[in-house]
């Protein structure tokens, strides 16, 4: 009997704490919203995107966190057909007070955008670096940071500047299986 | 299974002089029939009692295997259905040059934490190729040796429906559907049967909350448990005091009573 008193009771403390949202979490997210986009929709025209098109090409930085101590930085680079693109001098940079902390990706890194999407859309994707969590929240610590890259479409062309405002984002998200 | 040839052979040399056998307890359906004693023989009936559920047990064991075999096709899709859409599980490095596995926090990987050592990673990626796009992929890297867990009841599972990427806060309609059709497609199926076949494991309790959460659950239901009994205790014996001081001075009454007569 007071086994089952007992089960019974533990039943009803997991129901409170699963009630209660003990299974939720908060994940923060880094994100250039107007490119951030182009993932779900595969649209390359919309008029938000001109700022960070070049000769065809939409350049959207991609932060990716891949360990709880660490996240990559990427360029994920989209066309409607295959085009070898450049990027160099990358540098993130905080804004505001935080304006003193960057942490630059220099080397010179080049790719095709061959993979296909959809919509008849392709991308590339260049890894420029790794930088750690801390460090990026430490940038992003007033909601904001600044991404500026050089990129070219043709080996021919010159190098154009592109510069992005990466936004924090927090979600709450439930425990997944 | 099946009748006893031994206790048919005893049976024949019964007598009426032989004295009325001790009822032996009759089985249940599930045990199959017993192993005959020394003494006494039973009679006919008992003969009778004992060979039926030696039936009732192969009938019994007949109608478990086929409902196994039922139940093992109903929940194929869950489990190693699961497994053949998820795939190899890919390595750190594979999941390190391709941005598309998006890691989950720690909370959102309580179902897949061994709780031992360092916390084990969790990656998801969207399907293109399922049912209307909506799967997808997982990988869980075990934070100790840094390797895929590919087996066990920790191990990545595919999801039927890819919870949103906004989370819970995702109002959008897509994001309701796709938080609901992620809750009842991959995460009550776990609730119930687990992440392998045969996972006994764990409890119902403990795939629900997380065995980390259920633990502290149990620990918070037994410190209230000891709490309610403390007080319940205290309240007791107040109660105890108040009949006897009542008691007492009631029988103080009786006694001044009788000193007046």
């Amino acid at each position: 009997m007071s086994s089952a008193i007992s089960r019974l009771g533990t039943w009803a403390a997991s129901v409170m704490v699963a009630l209660v949202g003990c299974n939720t979490d908060t994940r923060i997210e880094y994100q250039h919203d107007p490119t951030g986009r182009i993932e779900t929709e595969l649209s390359l025209t919309r008029p938000e995107l001109a700022p960070f098109r070049v000769d065809g090409v939409v350049a959207a930085p991609l932060f990716r966190m891949i360990t709880p101590q660490s996240t990559q930085v990427w360029i994920k680079l989209w066309s409607t057909s295959s085009k070898t693109v450049s990027v160099r001098s990358a540098l993130l940079a905080g804004s505001g007070a935080q304006s003193a902390q960057r942490q630059s990706f220099a080397t010179e890194q080049s790719t095709l955008t061959e993979k296909p999407a959809s919509k008849g859309v392709q991308y590339g994707l260049i890894l420029l670096g790794e930088l750690s969590n801390e460090a990026l929240a430490s940038m992003a610590k007033d909601g904001q940071a600044q991404f500026s890259i050089e990129l070219r479409v043709n080996p021919a062309t010159e190098y154009q500047p592109l510069r992005f405002v990466i936004t924090r984002h927090a979600t709450k998200q439930w425990a997944t299986h | 299974m099946g009748p006893d040839l031994r206790r048919e052979s005893r049976q024949d040399k019964l007598s009426p002089f032989v004295p009325p056998p001790v009822h032996a307890p009759q089985p249940s359906l599930w045990s199959s029939a017993p192993a005959p004693g020394p003494a006494p023989a039973p009679p006919a009936e008992a003969h009778q009692a004992t060979s039926s559920p030696g039936l009732l047990s192969s009938l019994w064991a007949g109608a478990k295997g086929v409902g196994s075999k039922v139940y093992h096709g109903l929940t194929d899709w869950n489990f190693e259905g699961r497994d053949a859409h998820n795939g190899k599980s890919p390595t750190q490095e594979e999941i390190s040059q391709d941005p598309s596995w998006r890691l989950m926090g720690p909370k959102e990987t309580i179902y897949h934490d061994n709780n031992r050592g360092a916390a084990e990673r969790k990656y998801v990626r969207d399907d293109p190729g399922s049912t209307l796009g909506l799967g997808g992929k997982e990988a869980v890297i075990d934070g100790d040796t840094g390797k895929p867990m590919e087996a066990g009841p920790y191990q990545a599972t595919y999801n039927y429906c890819n919870p949103a990427k906004g989370g819970i806060g995702d109002m959008s309609l897509g994001g309701i559907g796709r938080n609901l059709g992620h809750f009842a497609l991959d995460v009550i199926p776990y609730w119930f049967g687990g992440t392998v076949r045969g996972d006994e494991g764990t409890t119902f309790g403990q795939r629900m909350l997380g065995p980390e959460n259920y633990k502290k659950a149990n620990e918070k239901w037994e410190g209230a448990k000891g709490w309610v009994g403390d007080k319940l205790s205290g309240v007791g014996k107040g109660i105890s005091a108040g009949w006897h001081g009542l008691t007492d001075w009631m029988g103080g009454k009786d006694t001044d009573q009788q000193h007046d007569q």
